[in-house]
Protein backbone atom coordinates (compact mmCIF):
# COMPACT_ATOMS: atom_id res chain seq x y z
CA UNK A 1 0.00 0.00 0.00
CA UNK A 2 1.33 3.33 -0.99
CA UNK A 3 1.63 5.57 2.17
CA UNK A 4 3.61 8.69 0.25
CA UNK A 5 1.02 11.63 0.52
CA UNK A 6 -0.35 12.55 -2.96
CA UNK A 7 -0.71 15.98 -4.59
CA UNK A 8 -2.14 16.95 -7.32
CA UNK A 9 -0.41 19.21 -9.35
CA UNK A 10 -1.81 21.58 -11.54
CA UNK A 11 0.92 23.88 -13.72
CA UNK A 12 0.67 24.77 -17.56
CA UNK A 13 4.14 25.75 -17.60
CA UNK A 14 6.59 22.87 -18.52
CA UNK A 15 9.67 23.97 -16.91
CA UNK A 16 8.02 25.12 -13.83
CA UNK A 17 5.77 21.77 -13.53
CA UNK A 18 8.72 19.65 -14.21
CA UNK A 19 10.70 21.42 -11.58
CA UNK A 20 8.39 20.99 -8.98
CA UNK A 21 7.53 17.59 -9.74
CA UNK A 22 11.35 16.73 -9.13
CA UNK A 23 11.14 18.61 -5.86
CA UNK A 24 8.17 17.33 -4.36
CA UNK A 25 9.24 13.38 -5.44
CA UNK A 26 12.55 14.35 -3.88
CA UNK A 27 10.61 15.44 -0.57
CA UNK A 28 8.57 11.45 -0.60
CA UNK A 29 5.43 13.02 -2.26
CA UNK A 30 3.60 10.95 -5.24
CA UNK A 31 2.64 13.53 -8.08
CA UNK A 32 -0.58 13.74 -10.01
CA UNK A 33 0.26 16.34 -12.92
CA UNK A 34 -2.23 17.96 -15.23
CA UNK A 35 -0.98 20.67 -17.50
CA UNK A 36 -4.87 22.20 -18.65
CA UNK A 37 -7.51 22.29 -16.29
CA UNK A 38 -9.76 20.12 -17.80
CA UNK A 39 -7.31 17.02 -17.27
CA UNK A 40 -7.06 18.28 -13.73
CA UNK A 41 -11.17 17.86 -13.00
CA UNK A 42 -10.77 14.50 -14.73
CA UNK A 43 -7.46 13.48 -12.80
CA UNK A 44 -8.65 14.68 -9.60
CA UNK A 45 -12.03 12.62 -10.33
CA UNK A 46 -10.03 9.40 -10.99
CA UNK A 47 -7.50 9.77 -8.39
CA UNK A 48 -8.51 11.14 -5.34
CA UNK A 49 -8.15 11.26 -2.63
CA UNK A 50 -5.27 13.85 -2.50
CA UNK A 51 -3.27 15.25 0.12
CA UNK A 52 -2.89 18.53 -1.21
CA UNK A 53 -3.27 20.58 -4.38
CA UNK A 54 -1.32 23.03 -6.33
CA UNK A 55 -3.36 25.22 -8.38
CA UNK A 56 -1.84 27.38 -11.14
CA UNK A 57 -4.93 29.97 -12.27
CA UNK A 58 -3.94 30.99 -15.77
CA UNK A 59 -4.70 27.25 -17.28
CA UNK A 60 -5.60 26.33 -20.61
CA UNK A 61 -9.62 25.54 -20.68
CA UNK A 62 -10.74 25.57 -17.46
CA UNK A 63 -8.62 28.12 -15.20
CA UNK A 64 -7.50 28.00 -11.61
CA UNK A 65 -10.43 29.70 -9.92
CA UNK A 66 -13.25 27.37 -11.79
CA UNK A 67 -11.43 24.80 -10.70
CA UNK A 68 -11.14 25.67 -6.65
CA UNK A 69 -14.77 26.36 -7.18
CA UNK A 70 -15.84 22.74 -8.85
CA UNK A 71 -13.53 21.10 -6.16
CA UNK A 72 -15.05 23.00 -2.85
CA UNK A 73 -18.72 21.49 -3.89
CA UNK A 74 -17.46 18.68 -3.00
CA UNK A 75 -14.28 18.63 -0.62
CA UNK A 76 -13.58 21.38 1.85
CA UNK A 77 -10.79 19.37 3.86
CA UNK A 78 -8.06 19.35 1.02
CA UNK A 79 -5.56 22.17 0.80
CA UNK A 80 -5.21 23.87 -2.02
CA UNK A 81 -2.20 26.20 -2.52
CA UNK A 82 -3.09 28.63 -5.39
CA UNK A 83 0.75 29.00 -7.29
CA UNK A 84 0.04 31.67 -9.94
CA UNK A 85 1.43 34.56 -12.02
CA UNK A 86 -1.24 37.04 -10.81
CA UNK A 87 -0.34 39.48 -8.23
CA UNK A 88 -3.37 41.71 -7.80
CA UNK A 89 -4.66 41.66 -4.56
CA UNK A 90 -8.30 40.89 -6.41
CA UNK A 91 -7.25 38.29 -7.46
CA UNK A 92 -5.82 36.89 -3.81
CA UNK A 93 -9.07 37.69 -2.55
CA UNK A 94 -10.87 35.52 -5.71
CA UNK A 95 -8.53 32.63 -4.85
CA UNK A 96 -8.89 32.90 -0.86
CA UNK A 97 -12.49 33.60 -0.91
CA UNK A 98 -12.86 30.57 -3.09
CA UNK A 99 -12.02 28.19 -0.66
CA UNK A 100 -7.91 27.86 -1.77
CA UNK A 101 -6.12 27.61 1.84
CA UNK A 102 -3.06 29.13 0.38
CA UNK A 103 -2.19 32.02 -2.55
CA UNK A 104 1.59 32.25 -3.78
CA UNK A 105 2.94 34.49 -6.08
CA UNK A 106 5.29 33.67 -8.80
CA UNK A 107 8.38 33.66 -8.94
CA UNK A 108 8.49 32.24 -5.10
CA UNK A 109 10.38 30.32 -2.84
CA UNK A 110 11.09 26.83 -3.03
CA UNK A 111 11.84 26.19 0.44
CA UNK A 112 8.45 28.78 1.19
CA UNK A 113 6.39 26.62 -0.78
CA UNK A 114 7.45 23.10 0.15
CA UNK A 115 7.12 24.32 4.01
CA UNK A 116 3.70 25.68 2.74
CA UNK A 117 2.99 22.10 1.29
CA UNK A 118 4.04 20.20 3.83
CA UNK A 119 2.11 22.13 6.65
CA UNK A 120 -1.45 21.53 4.34
CA UNK A 121 -0.85 17.89 3.89
CA UNK A 122 0.07 17.55 7.62
CA UNK A 123 -3.50 18.94 9.00
CA UNK A 124 -5.14 16.97 5.84
CA UNK A 125 -3.35 13.83 7.69
CA UNK A 126 -4.29 14.57 10.76
CA UNK A 127 -7.51 15.18 9.78
CA UNK A 128 -8.04 11.40 8.38
CA UNK A 129 -6.61 9.81 11.21
CA UNK A 130 -9.31 11.35 13.30
CA UNK A 131 -5.95 12.99 15.22
CA UNK A 132 -7.63 16.59 15.58
CA UNK A 133 -9.70 17.04 18.91
CA UNK A 134 -12.86 16.69 17.48
CA UNK A 135 -14.51 17.93 20.33
CA UNK A 136 -17.82 21.04 19.80
CA UNK A 137 -16.61 24.54 20.59
CA UNK A 138 -18.99 26.82 21.38
CA UNK A 139 -19.08 31.03 21.97
CA UNK A 140 -22.14 32.81 21.96
CA UNK A 141 -23.81 32.02 18.80
CA UNK A 142 -21.84 29.49 17.15
CA UNK A 143 -20.94 26.51 17.53
CA UNK A 144 -18.13 24.32 15.83
CA UNK A 145 -17.88 21.06 14.96
CA UNK A 146 -14.67 20.33 13.54
CA UNK A 147 -15.01 16.93 12.79
CA UNK A 148 -17.70 17.11 10.36
CA UNK A 149 -16.13 21.18 9.91
CA UNK A 150 -19.79 22.64 10.39
CA UNK A 151 -20.30 25.91 11.97
CA UNK A 152 -23.77 26.13 13.57
CA UNK A 153 -25.30 29.57 14.27
CA UNK A 154 -28.34 29.54 16.60
CA UNK A 155 -31.35 30.05 14.31
CA UNK A 156 -29.51 29.81 11.16
CA UNK A 157 -28.67 27.28 8.74
CA UNK A 158 -25.41 25.34 9.11
CA UNK A 159 -22.28 26.46 7.24
CA UNK A 160 -19.40 24.02 5.76
CA UNK A 161 -16.09 25.47 6.52
CA UNK A 162 -12.88 24.56 5.11
CA UNK A 163 -10.34 22.85 6.91
CA UNK A 164 -8.23 26.03 7.01
CA UNK A 165 -10.84 28.30 7.85
CA UNK A 166 -11.89 25.59 11.14
CA UNK A 167 -8.48 25.72 11.98
CA UNK A 168 -8.34 29.46 11.90
CA UNK A 169 -11.73 29.85 13.71
CA UNK A 170 -10.82 27.53 16.10
CA UNK A 171 -7.66 29.42 17.44
CA UNK A 172 -9.69 32.32 18.29
CA UNK A 173 -12.46 30.54 19.93
CA UNK A 174 -9.61 28.98 22.05
CA UNK A 175 -8.14 32.42 22.59
CA UNK A 176 -11.36 34.69 23.36
CA UNK A 177 -11.10 38.33 24.05
CA UNK A 178 -7.08 37.72 23.24
CA UNK A 179 -5.62 39.65 20.74
CA UNK A 180 -3.53 37.27 18.32
CA UNK A 181 -1.32 38.92 16.15
CA UNK A 182 -0.54 37.84 12.04
CA UNK A 183 2.69 36.60 13.02
CA UNK A 184 1.12 34.24 15.72
CA UNK A 185 -1.96 33.06 13.52
CA UNK A 186 0.80 32.21 10.63
CA UNK A 187 2.60 30.21 12.85
CA UNK A 188 -0.34 28.03 14.74
CA UNK A 189 -2.68 28.30 11.97
CA UNK A 190 -0.69 28.27 8.97
CA UNK A 191 2.72 26.25 10.46
CA UNK A 192 5.00 29.27 8.97
CA UNK A 193 7.81 31.56 9.66
CA UNK A 194 5.57 35.05 10.76
CA UNK A 195 7.40 37.58 8.58
CA UNK A 196 6.49 35.38 5.54
CA UNK A 197 3.43 36.41 4.21
CA UNK A 198 0.54 38.73 6.17
CA UNK A 199 -1.71 39.59 4.04
CA UNK A 200 -2.68 35.94 3.56
CA UNK A 201 -4.67 36.19 6.99
CA UNK A 202 -6.08 39.42 6.73
CA UNK A 203 -7.52 37.60 3.26
CA UNK A 204 -8.86 34.66 5.54
CA UNK A 205 -10.03 36.94 7.86
CA UNK A 206 -12.57 38.94 5.82
CA UNK A 207 -13.68 34.77 4.68
CA UNK A 208 -14.10 34.14 8.37
CA UNK A 209 -16.06 37.74 8.46
CA UNK A 210 -18.20 37.08 6.10
CA UNK A 211 -19.36 33.70 7.82
CA UNK A 212 -19.79 35.24 11.37
CA UNK A 213 -20.78 38.69 10.99
CA UNK A 214 -24.18 40.57 10.19
CA UNK A 215 -22.50 43.11 8.85
CA UNK A 216 -18.79 41.81 7.40
CA UNK A 217 -17.87 45.65 6.54
CA UNK A 218 -18.48 46.41 10.09
CA UNK A 219 -17.39 43.87 11.97
CA UNK A 220 -18.56 43.04 16.07
CA UNK A 221 -17.36 39.82 16.61
CA UNK A 222 -13.83 39.40 14.95
CA UNK A 223 -12.69 42.91 15.40
CA UNK A 224 -8.80 44.45 14.35
CA UNK A 225 -7.35 46.06 16.80
CA UNK A 226 -5.07 48.51 15.21
CA UNK A 227 -0.99 47.60 15.22
CA UNK A 228 -1.88 44.31 16.83
CA UNK A 229 -4.03 41.97 15.19
CA UNK A 230 -7.64 40.66 15.70
CA UNK A 231 -9.47 39.66 18.16
CA UNK A 232 -12.63 37.70 18.80
CA UNK A 233 -15.44 39.21 21.51
CA UNK A 234 -18.89 39.27 22.43
CA UNK A 235 -20.36 42.46 22.10
CA UNK A 236 -23.15 41.14 24.04
CA UNK A 237 -26.39 39.65 22.27
CA UNK A 238 -27.26 41.42 19.16
CA UNK A 239 -30.99 43.31 19.66
CA UNK B 1 -30.13 52.51 -3.49
CA UNK B 2 -28.66 50.77 -6.77
CA UNK B 3 -30.24 53.39 -8.86
CA UNK B 4 -29.37 56.29 -7.31
CA UNK B 5 -25.36 54.82 -7.28
CA UNK B 6 -26.38 54.47 -11.29
CA UNK B 7 -27.95 57.80 -11.67
CA UNK B 8 -24.47 59.50 -9.85
CA UNK B 9 -22.39 57.13 -11.68
CA UNK B 10 -24.15 58.84 -14.94
CA UNK B 11 -24.24 62.11 -13.94
CA UNK B 12 -19.91 62.48 -12.95
CA UNK B 13 -19.04 60.58 -15.98
CA UNK B 14 -16.62 63.38 -17.96
CA UNK B 15 -18.80 62.78 -20.92
CA UNK B 16 -22.13 63.50 -19.68
CA UNK B 17 -20.65 66.62 -17.70
CA UNK B 18 -18.69 67.70 -21.12
CA UNK B 19 -22.01 67.68 -23.29
CA UNK B 20 -24.16 69.11 -20.60
CA UNK B 21 -21.39 71.90 -20.42
CA UNK B 22 -21.63 72.90 -23.82
CA UNK B 23 -25.00 72.73 -24.17
CA UNK B 24 -25.26 75.15 -21.49
CA UNK B 25 -22.59 77.42 -23.42
CA UNK B 26 -24.85 77.12 -26.33
CA UNK B 27 -27.67 77.77 -24.66
CA UNK B 28 -26.29 80.81 -22.88
CA UNK B 29 -25.55 82.25 -26.60
CA UNK B 30 -28.66 81.40 -28.48
CA UNK B 31 -30.50 83.47 -24.70
CA UNK B 32 -28.19 86.03 -25.21
CA UNK B 33 -28.59 86.38 -29.32
CA UNK B 34 -32.05 86.11 -28.81
CA UNK B 35 -32.21 89.01 -26.46
CA UNK B 36 -29.89 91.34 -28.46
CA UNK B 37 -32.10 90.60 -31.52
CA UNK B 38 -35.56 91.46 -29.01
CA UNK B 39 -33.72 94.36 -27.61
CA UNK B 40 -32.49 96.09 -30.57
CA UNK B 41 -35.66 98.14 -31.07
CA UNK B 42 -35.14 99.61 -27.51
CA UNK B 43 -31.59 99.70 -27.64
CA UNK B 44 -32.22 102.10 -30.76
CA UNK B 45 -34.36 103.90 -28.62
CA UNK B 46 -32.29 104.69 -26.04
CA UNK B 47 -29.50 105.52 -28.49
CA UNK B 48 -31.74 108.49 -29.79
CA UNK B 49 -32.54 109.73 -26.49
CA UNK B 50 -29.26 109.56 -24.67
CA UNK B 51 -26.94 112.52 -24.99
CA UNK B 52 -23.71 110.33 -25.69
CA UNK B 53 -24.93 108.79 -29.02
CA UNK B 54 -24.19 105.20 -29.17
CA UNK B 55 -23.12 104.09 -32.93
CA UNK B 56 -24.90 101.01 -34.00
CA UNK B 57 -21.97 99.58 -36.01
CA UNK B 58 -20.40 99.12 -32.48
CA UNK B 59 -23.21 96.76 -31.03
CA UNK B 60 -22.82 94.91 -34.45
CA UNK B 61 -19.33 94.35 -33.71
CA UNK B 62 -19.86 93.30 -30.00
CA UNK B 63 -22.20 90.53 -31.35
CA UNK B 64 -19.95 89.35 -33.89
CA UNK B 65 -16.70 89.51 -31.54
CA UNK B 66 -18.50 87.89 -28.88
CA UNK B 67 -20.16 85.00 -31.22
CA UNK B 68 -16.20 84.38 -32.25
CA UNK B 69 -15.09 84.25 -28.73
CA UNK B 70 -18.13 81.66 -27.73
CA UNK B 71 -16.92 79.68 -30.92
CA UNK B 72 -13.46 79.70 -29.88
CA UNK B 73 -14.02 79.24 -26.16
CA UNK B 74 -16.30 75.88 -27.93
CA UNK B 75 -13.32 74.48 -29.77
CA UNK B 76 -10.81 74.65 -27.14
CA UNK B 77 -12.97 73.05 -24.70
CA UNK B 78 -13.94 70.25 -27.30
CA UNK B 79 -9.81 70.47 -27.97
CA UNK B 80 -9.43 69.99 -24.37
CA UNK B 81 -12.05 67.31 -24.23
CA UNK B 82 -10.31 65.30 -26.94
CA UNK B 83 -7.37 65.18 -25.44
CA UNK B 84 -7.76 64.05 -22.33
CA UNK B 85 -9.35 61.78 -23.79
CA UNK B 86 -6.57 59.89 -25.76
CA UNK B 87 -4.25 60.40 -22.36
CA UNK B 88 -6.80 58.10 -20.27
CA UNK B 89 -7.17 55.54 -22.94
CA UNK B 90 -3.20 55.84 -23.15
CA UNK B 91 -3.13 55.31 -19.29
CA UNK B 92 -5.47 52.51 -19.27
CA UNK B 93 -3.42 51.11 -21.80
CA UNK B 94 -0.23 51.48 -20.46
CA UNK B 95 -2.14 50.03 -17.06
CA UNK B 96 -3.31 47.21 -18.95
CA UNK B 97 0.44 46.55 -20.89
CA UNK B 98 1.82 46.74 -17.60
CA UNK B 99 -0.05 44.17 -15.87
CA UNK B 100 0.54 41.60 -18.69
CA UNK B 101 4.01 41.72 -19.19
CA UNK B 102 4.67 41.51 -15.68
CA UNK B 103 2.74 38.63 -15.94
CA UNK B 104 4.54 37.36 -19.22
CA UNK B 105 7.70 38.32 -16.94
CA UNK B 106 7.09 36.03 -13.90
CA UNK B 107 6.57 32.87 -15.64
CA UNK B 108 9.56 32.24 -16.50
CA UNK B 109 11.52 34.00 -13.89
CA UNK B 110 9.94 31.90 -11.24
CA UNK B 111 10.91 28.92 -13.86
CA UNK B 112 14.68 30.57 -13.41
CA UNK B 113 14.15 30.95 -9.77
CA UNK B 114 13.41 27.28 -9.27
CA UNK B 115 16.19 26.12 -10.98
CA UNK B 116 18.74 27.84 -9.04
CA UNK B 117 17.38 27.15 -6.00
CA UNK B 118 17.32 23.43 -6.93
CA UNK B 119 20.68 23.24 -8.08
CA UNK B 120 21.87 25.13 -4.55
CA UNK B 121 19.71 23.00 -2.15
CA UNK B 122 19.92 19.46 -4.22
CA UNK B 123 22.30 17.01 -5.57
CA UNK B 124 22.18 16.63 -9.51
CA UNK B 125 22.90 14.07 -11.63
CA UNK B 126 24.44 15.50 -15.02
CA UNK B 127 21.96 14.57 -16.92
CA UNK B 128 19.16 16.76 -14.98
CA UNK B 129 22.12 19.39 -14.76
CA UNK B 130 22.15 19.36 -18.48
CA UNK B 131 18.43 19.20 -18.67
CA UNK B 132 18.02 22.17 -16.75
CA UNK B 133 20.46 24.22 -18.57
CA UNK B 134 18.46 23.83 -21.93
CA UNK B 135 15.47 24.71 -20.38
CA UNK B 136 17.04 27.56 -18.64
CA UNK B 137 18.21 28.72 -22.12
CA UNK B 138 14.25 28.52 -23.65
CA UNK B 139 13.47 30.23 -20.35
CA UNK B 140 16.10 33.49 -21.47
CA UNK B 141 15.40 33.27 -24.93
CA UNK B 142 11.87 33.41 -23.75
CA UNK B 143 12.33 36.57 -21.71
CA UNK B 144 14.45 37.92 -24.21
CA UNK B 145 11.96 37.86 -27.26
CA UNK B 146 9.61 39.48 -24.73
CA UNK B 147 12.08 42.54 -23.93
CA UNK B 148 12.81 43.21 -27.74
CA UNK B 149 9.24 42.82 -28.97
CA UNK B 150 8.30 45.85 -26.43
CA UNK B 151 11.35 47.48 -27.60
CA UNK B 152 10.56 46.93 -31.21
CA UNK B 153 6.87 48.08 -30.64
CA UNK B 154 8.05 51.72 -29.14
CA UNK B 155 10.13 51.65 -32.39
CA UNK B 156 7.54 50.89 -34.55
CA UNK B 157 5.26 53.44 -32.89
CA UNK B 158 7.71 56.09 -33.34
CA UNK B 159 8.37 55.09 -36.94
CA UNK B 160 11.81 54.53 -36.60
CA UNK B 161 12.25 50.76 -37.53
CA UNK B 162 13.69 50.08 -40.90
CA UNK B 163 13.91 46.46 -42.53
CA UNK B 164 14.64 47.28 -46.06
CA UNK B 165 18.42 47.25 -44.83
CA UNK B 166 18.90 43.57 -43.91
CA UNK B 167 16.42 42.36 -47.20
CA UNK B 168 17.68 39.52 -48.74
CA UNK B 169 16.17 36.37 -51.23
CA UNK B 170 14.21 34.36 -49.11
CA UNK B 171 12.36 30.66 -49.63
CA UNK B 172 9.36 30.83 -47.77
CA UNK B 173 8.51 27.97 -47.28
CA UNK B 174 12.06 27.72 -45.06
CA UNK B 175 11.18 30.73 -43.02
CA UNK B 176 7.29 29.30 -42.32
CA UNK B 177 9.60 26.17 -40.82
CA UNK B 178 11.88 28.47 -38.98
CA UNK B 179 8.37 30.68 -37.15
CA UNK B 180 6.84 27.18 -36.38
CA UNK B 181 10.23 26.05 -34.81
CA UNK B 182 9.87 29.74 -32.66
CA UNK B 183 6.73 28.35 -31.14
CA UNK B 184 7.74 25.36 -29.83
CA UNK B 185 8.49 26.80 -26.04
CA UNK B 186 4.92 26.69 -26.03
CA UNK B 187 3.83 23.22 -27.68
CA UNK B 188 7.01 20.83 -28.27
CA UNK B 189 4.66 18.75 -30.26
CA UNK B 190 3.77 21.82 -32.93
CA UNK B 191 5.22 20.16 -36.00
CA UNK B 192 2.87 17.81 -35.91
CA UNK B 193 0.20 19.78 -35.60
CA UNK B 194 1.00 22.06 -38.15
CA UNK B 195 -0.46 21.10 -41.88
CA UNK B 196 1.29 23.42 -44.39
CA UNK B 197 0.89 23.69 -47.87
CA UNK B 198 3.71 25.76 -49.57
CA UNK B 199 5.26 25.19 -52.52
CA UNK B 200 9.26 24.48 -52.46
CA UNK B 201 9.79 27.48 -55.09
CA UNK B 202 8.16 30.65 -53.49
CA UNK B 203 10.60 33.34 -52.86
CA UNK B 204 10.53 36.97 -51.50
CA UNK B 205 12.92 39.87 -51.01
CA UNK B 206 12.65 40.88 -47.66
CA UNK B 207 14.03 41.05 -43.85
CA UNK B 208 14.14 37.60 -42.50
CA UNK B 209 13.56 39.08 -38.86
CA UNK B 210 10.44 40.57 -40.48
CA UNK B 211 8.83 37.94 -41.67
CA UNK B 212 9.94 34.91 -38.84
CA UNK B 213 8.43 38.10 -36.74
CA UNK B 214 4.94 38.07 -38.32
CA UNK B 215 4.59 34.23 -39.45
CA UNK B 216 6.30 33.85 -35.73
CA UNK B 217 3.64 35.89 -34.02
CA UNK B 218 0.66 34.49 -35.95
CA UNK B 219 1.54 30.98 -35.32
CA UNK B 220 2.41 31.03 -31.44
CA UNK B 221 -0.70 33.10 -31.06
CA UNK B 222 -2.49 30.08 -33.11
CA UNK B 223 -1.01 27.57 -30.09
CA UNK B 224 -1.83 29.88 -26.97
CA UNK B 225 -5.59 30.27 -28.32
CA UNK B 226 -6.33 26.60 -29.38
CA UNK B 227 -6.51 23.06 -27.36
CA UNK B 228 -3.59 21.26 -27.25
CA UNK B 229 -3.76 19.17 -30.42
CA UNK B 230 -5.77 20.65 -32.92
CA UNK B 231 -4.55 21.56 -35.93
CA UNK B 232 -3.01 24.69 -37.58
CA UNK B 233 -3.44 25.15 -41.39
CA UNK B 234 -0.68 27.02 -43.56
CA UNK B 235 -1.33 27.55 -46.88
CA UNK B 236 0.45 29.80 -49.56
CA UNK B 237 -0.91 30.96 -52.76
CA UNK B 238 1.21 33.28 -55.44
CA UNK B 239 -0.52 35.58 -57.72
CA UNK B 240 1.31 37.96 -60.73
CA UNK B 241 1.54 40.88 -57.95
CA UNK B 242 1.21 39.02 -54.61
CA UNK B 243 2.29 36.20 -51.77
CA UNK B 244 -0.97 35.19 -49.76
CA UNK B 245 -0.14 33.34 -46.84
CA UNK B 246 -3.25 31.99 -44.97
CA UNK B 247 -2.96 30.49 -40.72
CA UNK B 248 -5.80 29.04 -39.57
CA UNK B 249 -6.56 27.46 -36.35
CA UNK B 250 -9.31 25.57 -34.50
CA UNK B 251 -9.70 27.76 -31.47
CA UNK B 252 -11.22 30.17 -29.19
CA UNK B 253 -12.13 32.76 -31.71
CA UNK B 254 -12.38 36.24 -32.24
CA UNK B 255 -15.27 38.39 -31.37
CA UNK B 256 -16.25 40.35 -34.49
CA UNK B 257 -16.12 43.56 -32.23
CA UNK B 258 -12.59 42.93 -31.46
CA UNK B 259 -11.36 42.15 -35.01
CA UNK B 260 -9.58 45.78 -35.43
CA UNK B 261 -8.96 46.37 -31.74
CA UNK B 262 -6.41 42.96 -31.66
CA UNK B 263 -4.09 44.91 -33.93
CA UNK B 264 -3.57 48.05 -31.63
CA UNK B 265 -0.82 48.39 -29.61
CA UNK B 266 -1.50 46.78 -25.52
CA UNK B 267 -5.02 45.79 -27.04
CA UNK B 268 -6.64 42.06 -26.29
CA UNK B 269 -9.68 40.34 -27.40
CA UNK B 270 -12.62 39.94 -25.10
CA UNK B 271 -12.18 36.09 -25.31
CA UNK B 272 -8.13 36.11 -24.45
CA UNK B 273 -8.83 38.26 -21.43
CA UNK B 274 -11.90 36.49 -20.35
CA UNK B 275 -10.30 33.11 -20.14
CA UNK B 276 -6.89 34.61 -18.34
CA UNK B 277 -4.52 33.42 -21.30
CA UNK B 278 -1.03 34.83 -21.44
CA UNK B 279 -0.44 37.54 -23.65
CA UNK B 280 1.12 41.14 -24.12
CA UNK B 281 -1.07 43.12 -26.68
CA UNK B 282 2.10 43.20 -28.33
CA UNK B 283 2.40 40.48 -31.03
CA UNK B 284 -0.60 41.37 -33.01
CA UNK B 285 0.07 45.42 -33.51
CA UNK B 286 3.74 44.23 -34.54
CA UNK B 287 2.24 41.78 -37.20
CA UNK B 288 0.29 44.74 -38.59
CA UNK B 289 2.91 47.20 -38.12
CA UNK B 290 6.27 45.37 -39.86
CA UNK B 291 3.42 44.08 -43.06
CA UNK B 292 2.84 47.52 -43.74
CA UNK B 293 6.61 48.35 -43.80
CA UNK B 294 6.98 45.37 -46.19
CA UNK B 295 4.10 47.33 -48.41
CA UNK B 296 1.46 44.36 -47.67
CA UNK B 297 -1.45 43.88 -45.08
CA UNK B 298 -2.80 41.60 -42.85
CA UNK B 299 -6.84 40.69 -42.31
CA UNK B 300 -8.35 38.67 -39.79
CA UNK B 301 -11.58 36.03 -39.94
CA UNK B 302 -13.16 34.26 -37.49
CA UNK B 303 -16.67 33.11 -37.15
CA UNK B 304 -17.23 34.06 -33.33
CA UNK B 305 -16.36 32.20 -29.93
CA UNK B 306 -15.21 28.88 -30.55
CA UNK B 307 -15.17 28.54 -34.00
CA UNK B 308 -11.71 29.68 -34.40
CA UNK B 309 -9.87 32.01 -36.43
CA UNK B 310 -7.68 33.15 -39.68
CA UNK B 311 -4.59 35.36 -40.50
CA UNK B 312 -4.29 36.35 -44.04
CA UNK B 313 -0.98 37.76 -44.51
CA UNK B 314 -0.77 39.38 -48.21
CA UNK B 315 3.27 40.97 -48.78
CA UNK B 316 3.96 41.86 -52.78
CA UNK B 317 5.80 40.13 -55.10
CA UNK B 318 8.38 41.51 -57.04
CA UNK B 319 8.29 39.06 -60.06
CA UNK B 320 10.74 36.14 -61.06
CA UNK B 321 13.98 39.06 -61.10
CA UNK B 322 13.91 38.13 -57.90
CA UNK B 323 14.11 34.20 -57.33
Amino acid sequence: MNSRPKILLVEDEQHISFMLQYNLQAEGYEIVAAMNGKTALNLYQSEKPFDAIILDVNLPEVDGFQILEKIRLEDTRTGILMLTARASDQDRLEGLTGGADDYLIKPFNLLELMARVSRMIERSKLFKEHKIETKNVSFTRWTLDHDSLMLKVSGQEETQLTALEADLLKEFLSNKDKVLSREHLLREVWGLNGDIESRTVDNFILRLRKILEVDPSHPKYLISVRGRGYKLTDPGEPK
Amino acid sequence: MSFLRSTFKVILHPIFIFVTSQMVWISIAILWVHWFVNAREVIEVMRSSLPLAIESHITITALVVGCILLGMLLVGSIWIFVVSQRQTVSLRQQQAFVSSVTHELRSPLASLKLMIETAETRRLSHDLQAQMLSMAKIDIERLLRLVNQVLLSSRLDRGVEDFSKTAEILNLKTILIQSTERAAWLDPSIQERVEMKCDDDIFVHASINALILIFGNIIENAVKYSPAGTPIKISVEKNQTSIRTTITDQGFGIRSQDMKRIFRLFQRGNIAISKALPGTGVGLFLVKSVTKILGGKVEVSSLGEGFGSSFLVEIPWKGPLHE
